[in-house]
């Protein structure tokens, strides 16, 4: 309105227009500058917390990683541990084995199945 | 509501100008160039900085996942039936140091530090290492380290220059357990041979740059996806990689198969052996053993020739377990029944061969239950030149899955050799050679399918060892796959009741309580001279119970000494290892099993 009531006044001096220009040329530059501000530190920002998030997860990761290779290796001693041959070989050492057939009865029940059992072991398994 | 006002005409030409800019644009020309002007600033700006953020806060300096190349790609774990590790995946630990980065006045301090991680380096000797190398950024202290220590160096800030090198590595715990059937995985985290090289693609774990693509046949070889699927209950599956198989074989049949094995190689001083035990009725592989054997562990230690799997890699001449194949065709044919007479002369001259028994006499008449039974080639030529022909004998031999791969799930399985009337190297003579197992090359795995399928009431099953698998969260269950029909299931019945007979023949064989439906073969070995009946390759196929087959086993020896009769060598290996099969599963007597609920 003010710019307006300038244009049509035609005895405003040309000075007083051209100052108001510049003022609002500079009010635009500065907002300009200040958007600029702005942007650019949400820019920075979002970086930031982009990095900082991308590094924990890639701490996360190595440390899922690190455990993920403590777990191998107390999978590879518990694996060891048991190894069917080690086993065998320990039990025979107990004084363990395989029941001979003479060792061994089968006992029927009522409704069909099967049980097993051994002078060595009270109940073995299974029902068949 | 804005007003417009008109410029009146006799208005000085600045004031209509002024007027004009307040209508059209209210921006000089120079103006827009300079708003432009600091877009163009502002554009330059933000590509600067991204280029300043890919320089300065590019990928951190960290070993990511998405990083890692092939070798050091995750690879998944494969268990037996019941959930026990065969093959595992661990980690190898390499120290190593860059003395180029190191401060010459921290080395004795580092040096002296790693020493107390090292046992066996001194702080001496890693500090000259250190001097002599101090140009170099890679020097290898320790190759492998355990675990513990090898994280705690990663861990250690002070420790400026020395670095911890991780490789995945394969890992057996049951050490040469099953070695044929597994492969081995090199140094490149590849496999080599059986179920490694199978699905070499399958287990090796997708990256985030290494997405593995689809393949739809690996897919179905490993069943359907299921929702309600019941892994075995084990901590070593789902592994790290989630890329796991569950094999069909089980641990404590696997062990008996190849102790009993080594026991047989030894006891009859035989070159090598084979034992397969299979689930008939589906065709799984329970167990599938070789020997000599190799640990995968240590594989560089072993010869190539170590590596193949006699059970499908290696052919041999059958012998006399394939007259089983033989009357399978005559009774499906329905040309004899067990009791159908034939005469068994001493000699049979058909085409160019001369057929003879293994006594070179003749029994004079017997029935084809008999002829089973005493094995008797000529008896056997006779059914299969006069009783089948060549047609119906060799499109027999086909369905049973003969010169051609089973499609078992390992790598570097070979198809056989079978000549027929179509093939230019067949002559007439080779129908009554082939009917006995002379003149035709099969697999053992080939031959214990064919039996299997007569367990199975005919039906000739795709034999696997896979039982289940895993991908990321898919569940894959295998289901039995049917492929052909090589028998009618009565000719399967009545041919099983003949082979109850035969096994009962052979006693080395039986079980008292058990009926066992089996076969021996003994098989000279073809030279350039012909064959020699002093190298045989001996051979006993069987399953039990006979009623309802649950297990079956073939043995094969190669060259025993001790003995060139299968009935002397393979025949009691069966036993012993269907003995202990029965003890460990607590089969009871077919007697106390078959007796009706009172």
């Amino acid at each position: 309105m003010l710019f307006q009531q300038n244009v049509i006044s035609s005895e405003a001096p040309a000075k007083a227009i051209q100052t108001r220009i510049r003022f609002h040329r500079a009010i635009l530059v500065m907002l300009m500058i200040a958007g600029i501000t702005l942007l650019l530190s949400l820019y920075v920002y979002q970086v930031s917390v982009n990095y900082a998030i991308r590094m924990q997860i890639e701490a996360k990761k190595l440390e899922y990683a690190r455990e993920q290779r403590l777990l191998a290796a107390k999978l590879q001693m518990l694996g060891e541990t048991n190894n069917i041959e080690a086993m065998v070989r320990r039990a025979r050492a107990s004084g363990y084995g395989p029941p001979s057939p003479s060792q061994i009865r089968y006992v029927r029940e009522d409704d069909g199945s099967v049980f097993v059992q051994s002078d060595l072991i009270p109940t073995i398994t299974a029902r068949r | 509501m804005r007003t417009y006002h008109p410029i009146p005409q006799d208005a000085p030409i600045s004031h209509r100008e002024e007027g004009a800019l307040s209508t059209r644009s209210w921006l000089t020309p120079r103006q827009r160039m300079q708003i432009i002007f600091a877009l163009m600033v502002v554009v330059s700006m933000v590509l600067a900085l991204q280029l300043m953020r890919h320089q300065l806060f590019g990928r951190p300096p960290l070993i990511t996942a998405s990083a890692l190349p092939e070798k050091l790609r995750l690879r998944g774990a494969i268990v037996d039936a019941d959930g026990h590790p065969l093959a595992i995946q661990t980690f190898r630990y390499v120290v190593v140091a860059s003395p180029k980065v190191m401060n010459q006045r921290d080395m004795p301090a580092i040096a002296e530090k790693i020493a107390s991680y090292l046992p066996d380096r001194s702080a001496e000797a890693l500090l000259q290492i250190f001097l002599e190398n101090r140009n170099s950024v890679y020097i290898e202290l320790a190759s492998d380290v355990p675990p513990e220590i090898g994280e705690a160096i990663m861990a250690d800030s002070d420790l400026v220059g020395i670095g911890v090198d991780i490789y995945p590595t394969r890992f057996h715990p049951e050490k040469s357990l099953a070695a044929h059937l597994l492969g081995f995985v090199d140094v490149d985290n590849k496999g080599h041979y059986g179920v490694e090289e199978y699905f070499n693609n399958f287990l090796l774990a997708p990256t985030d740059e290494i997405e593995p693509g689809p393949d739809p046949q690996l897919d179905a070889r490993l069943g359907a996806p299921s929702a309600n699927a019941v892994l075995p209950q084990s901590h070593f599956i789902p592994s790290p990689a989630r890329r796991d198989l569950i094999l069909t074989i089980r641990r404590s049949l696997q062990f008996v198969a190849e102790t009993r094995l080594k026991e047989a190689v030894e006891t009859y001083e035989a070159e090598s052996g084979v034992v397969i035990i299979m689930a008939p009725q589906t065709s799984a592989i329970l167990a599938m053993a070789g020997y000599p054997t190799y640990n995968p562990d240590e594989y560089p230690q072993f010869p190539l020739e170590r590596f193949v799997n006699p059970a499908i890699s290696e052919i041999y001449e059958p012998g006399s377990v394939f007259k089983l194949i033989t009357f399978a065709a005559a009774l499906h044919k329905n040309a004899i029944t067990p009791e159908t007479q034939f005469k068994d002369t001493d000699k049979f001259i058909y085409g160019e061969q001369i057929i003879q028994n293994w006594d070179r006499k003749g029994r004079g008449n017997v029935t084809a239950q008999q002829a089973l039974a005493q094995s008797l080639n000529v008896t056997t030529a006779k059914i299969a030149t006069r009783a089948i022909g060549a047609t119906d004998f060799y499109n027999t031999v086909a369905r049973f899955g003969f010169g051609q791969n089973t499609g078992v799930e390992l790598a570097f399985e070979a198809p056989g050799l079978v000549n027929g009337p179509n093939t230019p190297r067949w002559a007439l003579g080779n129908l009554a050679t082939n009917a006995f197992g002379q003149g035709i090359s099969v697999t053992p795995l080939q031959m214990a399918n064919a039996i299997a399928a007569i367990a199975a009431g005919g039906v000739v099953h795709r034999p696997h060892v896979v039982k289940m698998s895993i991908n990321e969260d898919v569940v894959r269950v295998k289901k039995p796959e049917g492929a052909s029909i090589a028998i009618s299931p009565q000719a399967a019945r009545t041919l099983t009741q003949m082979m109850v007979a035969a096994a009962n023949h052979t006693k080395q064989a039986t079980i008292p309580g058990y009926a066992i439906a089996g076969k021996t073969g003994t098989a000279e070995i073809p030279t350039l001279g012909g064959y020699k009946e002093d190298r045989t390759i001996t051979t006993f196929v069987g399953f039990f119970p006979a009623d309802a087959p649950q297990y079956l086993i073939l043995v094969k020896l190669e060259r025993p000494k001790t003995s060139a009769w299968a009935s002397e060598t393979a025949a009691p290996t069966f036993r012993v290892i269907a003995q202990d099969i029965i003890t460990i599963d607590n089969l009871p007597p077919d007697a106390i099993r078959l007796q009706t609920a009172p």
